[in-house]
């Protein structure tokens, strides 16, 4: 890191001036991309339903009827007293609802910044460098990508352990050669471009371009891609937690599904509510990362312009 | 082509030294002794002590390792102590059940998903055409377990019409047409559980490619040459739409693998991925790591299957 900073210092100040300007060209992009995301009705409802969960899940403490562990009566269905009715233990549905978004957010945004942190490395830094590292670490992303996954997270948190924080991080371990490989398609572009020539001429080293210019540059598409991995880990904690590999000491929407999907005949409501939370969530992530694929690529026609 | 096969082919080695090297980690990781996850949960002693002599484990890592990647080699995936089996023998009897919901599925939902991603490309911009992308979207976003709970709840608890769960009824016949009219209908609810899983990324795929290719220069050509509408949609844009389903189907395959284990969990389906679920439950880790290795070599081979059907089919693939 201390090589870095001197690297940056021995930049000379035209260098500098030019990017600045690049800085100044970027902040104007992102009010353009602002403008043009909230242009489309579709992006607005998406980015609306992501703020309603997640300011559900904010508020819990406020909002939750009951403490969500609290026991009542059980199998009751909805009523003025448990407005979801209450699960096979005798738990408010309503409240463990609101509580469970938490666990959905944490897991939407801590898997996927992780996998965007590592995938944003290994695709960089590889792409850059070119050669045999570029040609070993692009086949072991195609190698990772056709590991089935889940049947890799089950086993890993069957023999490890369901702790949350875990759990966020095997995901985000396993996600990240998506990333990685659109990354690296960047950063062969983006290699060859003047700036990226005119700062190897003024002599920066190969990790200071790497993070002030390739990687900014090559951003925007798997930020795009990140909204589809936020949908994947609320997914798959759902999926975990629905076949029972949950952390015990939270509460999410699966765990309520995974208690009441023995109870399909005698309490519906039970499975009912919290599949309607899942499925507003990713609606919200996914509406919103067509929104951002939409700006980011013009031609692409995936919804009603 | 001969020649693209086997390479194809060759390519499986890398990829299962790899998911064999994870085994071989995990079974270190795991808490307590290495002999413990490789029996699984309830084992007794001398059990476990004949593992630990089977796999050297009072020996260097590297030579754990040599003799682990040797006995998968031979086929044998250890033994799974809640079966009282060999694991290859437990997982290959699931096999054909995983395989039949997952063909049956995905050939059902690349013929609808195309042909109604067509259809819609073909009306948009228009009511019809935002219908169907709501419909998508909303599917998209259903979680698979959650879209089997409700078919049960709708067509096996209230309307009655279909089993909720297994692949045969107590009373069916042993063989023959009703033997397979039995499974059909066990197989109705969980097969469309994962017909509408897959359904949405064909759907979407084949629209968005489809009016791409409608604003592409050949169909401009087409249209100034005079060919009628009809003509121009199905001869030329379905036909270059199509090549992507194709590939996407190849692509997905761990996907529709992850949707399976969760649907026939939902439906007591009796294949490899509710295989993993009572691994689960049992704390089976042998079947536990014979799924995984299973799973992933028949994705490999099928996806292996599908280049090489794409390859046929598209004459401009490259065989080098």
């Amino acid at each position: 890191m201390i090589a870095a900073e001197e690297t940056l210092a021995r930049l000379d100040e035209e260098h500098l001036a030019a990017m600045e300007g690049l800085r100044r060209a970027r902040a104007v992009g992102v009010r353009a991309f602002a403008a043009r995301f909230l242009a489309q009705p579709s992006a607005v409802v998406g980015a609306l339903l992501l703020g309603l969960v997640a300011a559900t899940a904010a508020l819990a403490p406020f909002i939750a009827p009951y403490d969500p562990f609290s026991l009542h009566r059980t199998l009751q269905p909805p009523s003025a007293a448990h407005w979801l009715g209450t699960d096979p233990l005798g738990r408010d549905i309503a409240s463990m609802i609101v509580w469970g978004g938490r666990v959905s957010l944490a897991f939407a945004f801590g898997a996927a910044a992780l996998s965007l942190a590592v995938g944003v490395l290994m695709g960089a830094i590889p792409g850059y460098v070119g050669g045999i590292v570029d040609d070993l670490f692009s086949r072991s992303f195609d190698t990772f990508l056709v590991i089935p996954r889940l049947f890799l997270i089950i086993l890993i948190v069957a023999l490890l352990g369901s702790n949350i924080l875990f759990v966020i991080a095997v995901m985000g371990f396993t996600m990240w050669p998506s990333n990685a490989k659109i990354m690296r398609a960047q950063v062969l572009t983006i290699k060859k471009r003047g700036y990226v020539q005119a700062a190897v001429a003024a002599g920066a080293s190969p990790l200071p371009i790497i993070l002030q210019h390739v990687i900014p540059n090559g951003l925007a598409p798997v930020i795009a891609n990140s909204t589809l991995q936020m949908a994947y880990a609320v997914l798959t904690e759902a999926g975990l937690s629905f076949l029972g590999l949950g952390d015990v000491n939270q509460v999410s929407w699966g765990q309520i599904l995974n208690a009441g999907q023995a109870y399909v005949r005698s309490g519906p409501w039970i499975v009912i509510s919290p599949g309607l939370a899942i499925m507003t969530l990713l609606l919200g992530l996914h509406l919103v990362g067509d929104g951002v694929a939409r700006v980011l690529n013009p031609r692409l026609s995936l919804g009603r312009e | 082509m001969r020649r693209y096969a086997l390479r194809r082919v060759a390519q499986i080695v890398p990829v299962m030294f790899f998911i064999a090297t994870i085994n071989f980690v995990l079974i270190h990781l795991a808490p307590g002794d290495p002999a413990g996850a490789l029996a699984g949960e309830g084992a007794p002693k001398e059990f476990i002590e004949a593992l630990r002599q089977e796999y050297g484990l009072d020996r260097s890592l590297l030579e754990q390792l040599a003799v682990y990647l040797g006995t998968l080699l031979q086929g044998d995936l250890g033994f799974s102590f809640a079966y009282r089996r060999p694991v290859i023998e437990v997982i290959l009897d699931r096999v054909p059940a995983t395989l039949l919901l997952v063909l049956a599925s995905q050939i059902a939902a690349i013929v609808f998903g195309t042909l109604l991603g067509a259809y819609s490309a073909r009306h948009y911009p228009s009511k019809l055409d935002s219908v169907v992308t709501g419909v998508t979207l909303s599917l998209y976003a259903m979680p698979i377990f959650w879209t089997g709970l409700l078919l049960i709840l709708v067509f096996a608890v209230t309307l009655r019409w279909l089993p909720a769960s297994g692949m045969f009824s107590f009373n069916a016949p042993a063989e023959g047409i009703g033997r397979g009219l039995d499974v059909a209908r066990h197989m109705v609810l969980p097969a469309s559980a994962l017909f509408l899983y897959s359904l949405p990324q064909y759907v979407r795929l084949t629209r968005a490619s489809v009016i791409e290719v409608m604003r592409e220069d050949f169909i401009t050509t087409a249209r100034a040459i005079g060919y009628s509408e009809n003509v121009v949609f199905l001869k030329h844009a379905l036909r270059n739409a199509l090549l992507p389903a194709v590939t996407v189907a190849g692509l997905s395959l761990s996907f529709v693998f992850a949707g399976a284990l969760l649907t026939e969990t939902v439906f007591g389906w009796p294949g490899l991925g509710r295989l993993m679920y009572e691994g689960v439950l049992k704390r089976d880790y042998p079947v536990l790591m014979g799924v995984f290795i299973a799973t992933s070599a028949l994705v490999l081979v099928v996806g292996i299957v599908t280049d090489l059907i794409y390859a046929a089919l598209d004459p401009r693939v490259s065989y080098e």
